[in-house]
């Protein structure tokens, strides 16, 4: 169980809740570079570490996401340093890019994930078991490919497209959301 | 540039990328801050995807959830308005929901990792959520002794009811007002020289915005509402059964379960999910029904809308006359409302535009006519339908539920009939020989109980009840085969080869009251299973 700290000042208060609201964001960053989910969750681990050692350095002015991701990145880099050579899709600049990314716009990437359950709804039966069998069970498309019959290539080009109709959707109820 | 986006897609499906396309799509996101915030907002969007589908499995039965629960006797945020004051309630979950969803991961993370780091900030997060309790939920339960208020905005489709007034007696079947008819403030009171007479008890009464005309098998959240009982603004949540409504206005509506509502107006309600058959006469000519995504205006007319629970999709089909729809999500610019006629029928689709779809010929009539025919069932979610899918295979027409279907009405049974169970028989069977025939000469409805899990299916019990006896059941593939005849025209199916997977098996139990009017039904059934019996039910001419 966790133990209550005998006092409680509000900057520790105002860690936590920003800490809360940051940390799914900075865990689809980490997820994006680690793409082993043990490891991702252990460099989050190490990512929340350093932003409650360091709290007090975090200048409120900023976006608290930008500054948690910017922490992240150097644990990515730290543990992809410590794993030895092994292949990357984003070598170290683009990691570095896509950091900045998430915390230029952090309010743009959480209103998508408050988006996605409605847009989600609205698949049809064949899109949903693909995005069921992706992303609830893991599997790659050659696996998927076997269990429903086709070929590898028609489920990737699937997977695009049905990603590509969730943004979409996700765009538009933003916009919808916008101009009430 | 387009091909390192479809590269990124590939990549985010789970394809392995060589070394060069990794490079090719590295030099992308480095080219342009647009081309990094692309990746950021793709590889967010997949993570999001993930975290929404794992959490959604661990809640067991995603299929039915909804309607499952609706059956349970007493779902703590909406049925305990009794026992607790009902700001209180909706205050905590509110806040309770509101803060569930930004941290559980953190919760789910700091509970399996056991870091210290993350558990020091989750005993943080209690004090906050507590604090956050208090903050919100404080001043707004006194505020709401003074005036009702509905329940704020819930960030998600979940079905919570308004709080219900206090002031209200016992069964009074009156929710508390939406925002645009709170009864006026006491600021109305003519004015009293210096001395303030304590607040006023009374609340000015609420005008009646719709009545109960009839009940078909009915189960409400909340106070259990008759025929007679006149509505006021407010949110109403029909677990079971369908219910006529008569708006002040004087259109009529019939809703059928499961379905939530809101009274906004004597001729206006918004729909969050079920379905509606209405019928619109002159006077009141500007019905409106507001659903999730979609506004339906009536100009005179017979018309039905189904709000699809799990996608919160709207249907319309116009059976007479016409009405406008628009789907409310897109730009008012460029989906302006749109005018369907008798035989149109069209639904909002995943773009937010109204797309054609096949009219199932239907009215207000009919609805009715087959709303009064349904069978009672209880036990567990079921699927009914008076229309039997295309294809009944195995695995081709699959639901978490049992699905019962109507085959045919007033059939003259033209030779006897072989079936396998009949009125006070269980099935399995003790003695396999003993087999009843159904003789000919008489008139029955069919009916087709289907059973297709998709995945592993837990043992379940239904009870079917009709208002006419069944008086034989055919459970195995012989007498299934042997009366597949029987179902009316348009409504015969094939089967694949997989014919043996019909039936019901040793297993299942089945139980017909001595009456034949209770069919009680306990079904096994395991993932590449199929269940199927077929029920004779004496038709209402036979006796007349």
């Amino acid at each position: 169980m966790p133990q209550m700290p005998d006092q409680h000042d509000d900057s520790r208060t105002q860690l936590t809740l920003l800490w809360t609201s940051a940390q799914p964001m900075v865990m689809a960053f980490i997820s994006s570079m680690v793409p082993n989910q043990a490891d991702a969750e252990d460099v989050l681990q190490r990512t929340a570490y350093d932003i409650a050692r360091n709290f007090e350095q975090y200048d409120p002015e900023r976006p608290f996401v930008a500054w948690a991701v910017g922490i992240a990145k150097y644990k990515v880099l730290e543990y992809r340093r410590d794993a030895g050579r092994q292949r990357v899709v984003f070598n170290d600049a683009a990691l570095e890019h896509i950091a900045d990314a998430y915390g230029d716009r952090p309010e743009v990437l959480a209103e998508q994930s408050h988006a996605l359950a409605q847009c989600m709804a609205k698949l049809n039966e064949k899109a949903s078991s693909l995005v069921e069998l992706r992303y609830a069970q893991g599997l790659k498309p050659v696996d998927i490919a076997k269990q429903i019959g086709t070929s590898a290539n028609t489920v990737s080009n699937a997977l695009s497209r049905i990603r590509e109709s969730l943004r979409n959707c996700i765009k538009r109820q933003q916009k919808m959301e916008g101009t009430r | 540039m387009s091909d390192a986006i479809d590269l990124l897609h590939r990549h985010l499906n789970g394809e392995t990328l060589t070394d060069s396309e990794s490079q090719t799509l590295s030099d992308w996101v480095c080219a342009s801050p647009d081309n990094a915030r692309f990746a950021a907002e793709l590889t967010h969007l997949d993570h999001s995807i993930t975290r929404d589908l794992r959490h959604k499995v661990s809640t067991p039965l995603i299929g039915f959830e909804e309607a499952d629960l609706l059956d349970q006797p007493a779902p703590a945020e909406t049925d305990s308005e009794d026992e607790l004051p009902p700001i209180h309630i909706d205050a905590t979950a509110l806040t309770k929901q509101k803060y569930a969803s930004a941290m559980s991961y953190v919760f789910e993370h700091a509970f399996t990792a056991r870091r210290v780091a993350v558990l020091a900030t989750a005993a943080m997060l209690l004090i906050g959520m507590v604090l956050a309790i208090v903050l919100l939920g404080g001043p707004e339960a006194e505020q709401q002794q003074i005036v009702e208020r509905p329940a704020m905005p819930s960030p998600e489709p979940t079905p919570v009811l308004p709080p219900q007034p206090e002031q209200a007696p016992p069964d009074d079947p009156s929710l508390p007002p939406q925002p645009e008819v709170v009864p006026p403030q006491p600021e109305v009171v003519p004015p009293q020289p210096e001395v303030i007479p304590p607040q006023p008890e009374v609340v000015l009464p609420q005008p009646v915005l719709a009545t109960i005309k009839e009940t078909i098998h009915t189960q409400w959240a909340g106070d259990d509402l008759r025929v007679g009982d006149e509505l006021m603004s407010g949110t109403y949540k029909l677990t079971r059964g369908s219910v006529l409504l008569e708006m002040a206005s004087g259109a009529k509506t019939l809703i059928e379960a499961p379905a939530r509502f809101t009274l906004t107006g004597q001729n206006e309600m918004t729909f969050d999910v079920g379905a509606l058959d209405a019928r619109v006469p002159a006077q009141a000519t500007g019905f409106t029904v507001i659903t999730p995504d979609a506004r339906i205006v009536d100009i005179g007319t017979e018309f039905s809308v189904v709000v699809d629970k799990k996608a919160a999709q709207t249907a319309v089909s116009v059976h007479v006359g016409e009405v406008r729809a628009s789907a409310t999500a897109a730009d008012a610019d460029a989906n302006p409302p749109r005018s369907l006629f008798a035989g149109d029928a069209v639904r909002v689709g995943v773009d937010a535009k109204l797309e054609e779809m096949e009219y199932v010929s239907g009215g207000f009539d009919q609805a009715i006519k087959v709303a009064r025919s349904r069978p009672e069932i209880t036990g567990g979610a079921v699927v009914y339908s008076e229309n039997t899918p295309a294809d009944l295979s195995d695995g081709k027409s699959t639901a978490w539920s049992l699905q019962l279907f109507k085959e045919q009405e007033g059939v003259e049974l033209s030779r006897n009939v072989t079936v396998n169970v009949s009125p006070g028989v269980k099935w399995p069977i003790e003695n396999k020989n003993v087999r009843r025939q159904l003789k000919a000469g008489i008139k029955v409805n069919v009916y087709l109980i289907h059973v297709d899990a998709e995945d592993a299916f837990s043992t379940k019990t239904y009870t079917i009840r009709f208002d006419r006896p069944i008086v034989g059941i055919a459970t195995s593939p012989s007498t299934l085969r042997a009366t597949d005849v029987l179902a009316r025209k348009g409504h015969r199916r094939t089967y694949d080869s997989n014919m043996d997977y019909r039936g019901i098996e040793p297993n299942d139990i089945l139980q017909l009251s001595d009456d034949g009017m209770t069919l009680t039904v306990q079904l096994r059934t395991e993932k590449q299973n199929l269940d199927n019996a077929r029920l004779f039910v004496l038709s209402q001419e036979t006796d007349e």
